[in-house]
């Protein structure tokens, strides 16, 4: 059986492989034919600029910067999607309250939000502030869900054996909350990277992936551009890949095995 | 006089009428079987009895002060927890020393045959365990009243009685005021010291019957109560 999973997984892997492979000759024939490396470089000339920048510290230094950012905007997220969602999944009235500026938030362009932190913050704090308002709303909606969802038959149980508030609540909501508040935190995780770089582009701080991406813009290096880009989709797809890793082997050792 | 008892319980859902005037006692330490056919209001009743329904009129005597423990059709376990803390969960707001509850929990799980599965969680348990978890951990729970709704249903025979039985085991470890809920008559003449048979939606008691033989000496489906059988089977079908 693990023999044959494994294949299965080689398979995937193989024709995953194989999709990328297949974009790559699309892009070079693309490349080829327009014969213009500042509207499409090639992607040998992407992959080497991307190999320069792996060997330069001020690279690591934009990596790290950027890193610390969309820690700082997940975290805050985390904190109050799980707060405010939790208050609301119990209350319809916290729900009711909170909706109007959920709304708001929600249907907000990102880049007015951007525009308007910058009268507001310091240039490293506005892709901070714009990607936790991004990344809130879809903690805050997964884990009212999670908590509102739970099993109405347990609560019943819950109740009639008067098993305290707390105890139940750390028990029986939180826990069934586990599975959307995951979910959440994997979208808003995707989604404080592309914002917190978009805001780098816009406040130009010191130390961003962003702020790399405008200047090799302002210098008309394309190839440049797009190094920079495929560096934030790898660090984008590396931590969202970790963070399931590690949300695959909570539910493992939660539920024994059968997750 | 009983130490429970329900007078004139009515209840109805918007239009629907479900319960209309259901008298009953259940006398201290004995099982009583409400039976009736699908949807009369069996477990309305019970809901209501246990406090998670508010009834329209009617009064209940000796239930509002009681603490009840509930075992039910399906077993209603978390997940996410093992055997062990599955129990655990429920006795959190017994009243009670917390290491006595704890002695109670081992002592009905070790009845349960379920020690050495304590630590598993439910995903590792056979449909059978799961229902004997439920029931140990009804009777672990220090309640006053015990109340099954349809508990040893949609299960093979040869489980259903294997179940009971191990009712009855917990039973005469620790007796309990039990009333439970069934649309069967032999579950009902099996388990049973005295069985109420509820009427077609709106339900009132249509009949009331004791049954005086020792639980112990009765066979499941045996002719012994073909008498009661009858007279049950002519009770339901009219």
């Amino acid at each position: 059986m693990p023999e044959a999973r494994l294949g299965a997984t080689a398979g995937r892997f193989a024709t995953g492989l194989l999709g990328v492979g297949a974009a790559l000759l699309a892009w070079k024939l693309a490349a080829g034919a327009i014969a213009s490396p500042l509207i499409l470089p090639p992607p040998g000339e992407v992959l080497a600029v991307f190999w320069r920048l792996l060997s330069s510290a001020p690279f690591w230094r934009a990596v790290l910067g950027t890193f610390g950012r969309v820690a700082a905007a997940f975290a805050l997220s985390i904190l109050a999607g799980t707060a405010t969602g939790t208050a609301s999944g119990l209350s319809p009235r916290v729900k009711d309250f909170l909706a109007p500026l959920l709304t708001t938030i929600r249907a907000t362009p990102v880049l007015a939000l951007i525009l308007v932190a910058m009268f507001w913050l310091p240039s490293s704090g506005v892709p901070v502030f714009t990607a936790f308002l991004m990344a809130y709303p879809v903690m805050h909606t997964s884990v009212h869900s999670g908590i509102a969802e739970t099993d109405r038959e347990l609560i019943e149980m819950a109740s009639v054996f008067k098993v305290p508030a707390r105890v139940r609540f750390f028990k029986l909501r939180l826990p069934s909350a586990e599975t959307h508040f995951l979910a959440g935190a994997k979208n808003a995780l995707g989604m404080c990277w592309k914002v917190v770089v978009a805001g780098e582009v816009l406040s130009q701080p010191a130390r961003a992936l962003g702020t790399g991406l405008q200047d090799s813009r302002l210098s008309l290096d394309t190839a440049g551009v797009l190094a920079w880009a495929a560096a934030t989709v790898l660090l984008c797809g590396t931590s969202e890949f970790a963070l399931g890793l590690a949300a695959r082997s909570a539910a493992k050792r939660r539920h024994g095995g059968a997750a | 006089m009983s130490a429970f008892a329900a007078s004139g319980i009515r209840k109805a859902f918007g239009d629907l009428a479900v319960l209309s005037g259901v008298d009953a006692d259940f006398p201290a330490a004995s099982v009583t079987a409400i039976l009736g056919p699908s949807g009369c209001g069996k477990t309305t009743l019970l809901n209501i009895i246990a406090g998670l329904l508010p009834a329209d009129s009617g009064s209940l005597t000796g239930f509002p002060e009681a603490g009840f423990s509930y075992s039910f059709q399906e077993p209603r376990l978390l997940p996410w927890l093992t055997a062990s803390e599955n129990v655990a969960f429920a006795l959190s707001g017994a009243p009670g020393d917390p290491q006595a509850l704890a002695g109670r929990a081992e002592r009905f799980l070790r009845s349960a045959g379920l020690d050495k599965f304590a630590g598993q969680r439910p995903a590792k348990l056979s449909g059978g365990m799961k229902r004997r978890l439920s029931l140990a951990r009804a009777f672990a729970y220090p309640s006053d009243v015990l109340l099954l709704d349809e508990a040893f249903s949609a299960v093979d025979l040869k489980l259903r009685i294997e179940l009971m039985d191990l009712f009855s085991l917990l039973w005469r470890e620790e007796r309990r005021t039990t009333i439970m809920v069934t649309h069967d008559v032999q579950d009902a003449l099996y388990l049973a010291d005295r069985v109420l048979v509820l009427s077609s939606r709106p339900a009132k008691v249509l009949d009331r019957l004791e049954i005086a033989a020792p639980r112990e000496s009765r066979r499941y489906g045996s002719r012994d109560f073909a008498e009661f059988e009858e007279r049950l089977y002519e009770d339901i079908l009219g």
